[in-house]
């Protein structure tokens, strides 16, 4: 491939080393912004930060479909959402009110709980690199990586895991219609005050944004 | 390597200089304009029409890069800082997939000529806009202007809308062609459709597809008639009201920039990218093309140019045609006109690709 810009190129060179610590080292820095920084516009600016430096993550993995979806879903939809009803409240341009006194021992005790529950989790699954010598015929239930291409998501998505799935296409069908139902106006007009509102749903903006997530 | 980035930076900034001059021309001759069409050396001017005017878009660079940076003393500086520089990133970030051009010197197979042909490159260009929603956001929000803010807010809705009917319109070719890979996805469209060379092109099968995403694709450029973030009657061109300089100059390169990739995105999809229908498909005709070395890759280039500079006037033609449409018009029109559309269109393509497959063998 002559015309590809690949940066395995330079063999003697670790550059893929080299972004991995670069992206782990904003991505940690960026979530501590997250909690500790005082507006909150630049918190979820700092979140969205460490969304992409996850999304880099994923692309060094080997994994750039689920680079493009880290993008496409959490940068484009969720933190951009989350952007807008942040300045949707009142006095952004103020740093953040003081906190009350309980308020950091209590996000002490939530945040060591979830710390607690991740290192369970992660300790207990086997993680398998098919480059890893030989690693791959010792640990076959383990996670490969390498099969996380998109082929692969595709088939099992639609053979072993089609009714989970399905399930979920239509919990957010759900999620989709209560929206709608919730935006909807119920707006009677005084001549046929009588009879059940029958005007036709009018799906605005605020019904749109809860579909994309 | 850095030369190469250096080159690529330095392609997109003159395309787009290039582009506005391109607009404006075609501005002035649709609207009859007389500083786009007569603007230099009088002689020029008489000589061709299309050399008068051409001062008008070096006028406006050299304003723009000798003009004060001011940033207002009440905005937000970190927001108004970084979102100029993440709109200009995001729109040179989305050339990296798109295929120029293919070649087979020297190669067993057709290579793609692209900064790097992603195996996911289809939604690559989908998902790196969304930067763009949310550097604009934020441009919108740290201006402290509620005008600002309100073109923030209509970006972000427009874009989101969009977006849905967007990527369900190029789902139609990413079926038929089976791939997510843009270099695949014009390979496929050089092998003919129900044996039929001339029939190779995605539009012919997913003509409402192709019809969904250029309208959509104008939405999420953000060209009129879809403008409303910069609404200039309204909102005094919305988000960018506070920039100046050439920190609305990137604004202003990346709206072009991403209209010329909306176009090739059209083109490398829809028209078949850089090949010839009937003639640069098959690989044994293609060694005829090796006269020189790298013929066919010049030939490749000539072509998906010439398709997407037709698609590119195309665009600026509806832009200097059609007023701004309303805003809940728009958003009428984006969710229950055109993703019903192109949900339907999916399920036309799924049932040609299925036709292709089962008659004529596999697509790819």
């Amino acid at each position: 491939m002559p015309f590809s810009m690949d940066i395995y190129a330079w063999d003697s060179f670790p550059i893929d080393t080299l972004l991995f610590w670069c992206f782990a080292a904003v991505m940690l820095i960026s979530g501590l912004c997250v909690v500790t920084v005082k507006r909150v516009f630049h918190a979820g600016i700092a979140m969205i930060v460490c969304f992409v430096c996850a999304a880099g993550i994923y692309a060094l993995l080997g994994c750039p479909f689920m680079a493009a979806l880290q993008l496409l879903v959490y940068v484009g939809a969720i933190a951009t959402m989350l952007l807008f009803a942040v300045m949707l409240t009142d006095k952004m341009m103020e740093p953040r009110p003081n906190t009350t006194f309980f308020q950091p021992f209590m996000g002490l005790f939530a945040s060591v709980l979830l710390f607690g529950l991740l290192w369970l989790t992660v300790s207990s699954s086997k993680f398998g690199f098919a480059g890893w010598a030989n690693s791959t015929a010792a640990s076959s239930s383990a996670i490969d990586i390498t099969s996380l291409s998109t082929t692969n998501i595709g088939l099992r998505l639609l053979t072993p895991y089609a009714v989970p799935f399905e399930l979920i296409s239509v919990i957010i069908l759900a999620t989709l219609i209560a929206a709608i139902a919730l935006a909807r106006k119920e707006d009677r007009s005084p001549a046929d005050s009588g009879t059940p509102a029958d005007a036709p749903a009018s799906p605005a903006e605020p019904a749109s944004t809860p579909a994309k997530e | 390597m850095l030369i190469a980035l250096i080159a690529i930076y330095a392609a997109v900034s003159v395309n787009a200089l290039f582009l506005i001059w391109l607009e404006r021309k075609i501005s002035g001759r649709i609207q009859r304009r007389q500083g786009p069409m007569l603007c230099g050396p009088k002689m020029m001017a008489q000589k061709s029409m299309w050399l008068g005017g051409w001062f008008a878009t070096a006028c406006d660079a050299t304003k723009l890069i000798f003009k004060e940076d001011i940033i207002p003393s009440k905005v937000d500086r970190l927001g108004f800082i970084l979102a100029p520089i993440v709109v200009m990133l995001a729109a040179i970030a989305v050339y990296v997939p798109i295929p120029w051009s293919a070649t087979s010197y020297h190669q067993t197979e057709q290579v793609t000529f692209a900064f790097a042909d992603l195996n996911v490159g289809l939604l690559y260009i989908v998902a790196v806009p969304s930067l763009t929603v949310f550097s604009i956001l934020t441009a919108g929000w740290s201006s402290n202007n509620k005008y600002s803010m309100l073109g923030g807010f209509r970006s972000v809705v427009q874009m989101l809308s969009y977006e849905i009917p967007m990527v369900f319109a190029l789902m139609g070719p990413i079926i038929l062609a089976g791939s997510l890979s843009l270099g695949d996805i014009v390979k496929a469209q050089t092998q003919g459709l129900f044996g039929i060379p001339f029939l190779g092109w995605f539009i012919i099968p997913s003509v409402i597809g192709a019809a969904v995403y250029f309208i959509c694709a104008i939405a999420e450029s953000n060209r009129p008639p879809f403008d409303m973030p910069e609404s200039e009657q309204e909102l005094g061109t919305g988000f960018n009201t506070e920039y100046s300089g050439m920190r609305f100059a990137m604004f202003y390169l990346a709206e072009f920039s991403n209209a010329f990739v909306v176009s090739s995105i059209f083109t490398a999809v829809f028209l078949g990218g850089w090949s010839i229908p009937g003639i640069t498909p098959p690989p044994e005709l293609n060694l005829g093309f090796c006269i020189l070395p790298y013929f066919d890759l010049l030939v490749g280039l000539v072509v998906f140019s010439i398709k997407a500079y037709s698609v590119l006037l195309i665009l600026m033609w509806i832009r200097w045609t059609f007023v701004r449409v309303r805003p809940d018009h728009l958003m009428n029109f984006g969710w229950k006109f055109l993703l019903p559309l192109s949900i339907a269109n999916v399920i036309v393509c799924t049932v040609i690709a299925a036709v292709q497959q089962i008659y004529y063998g596999g697509l790819s």
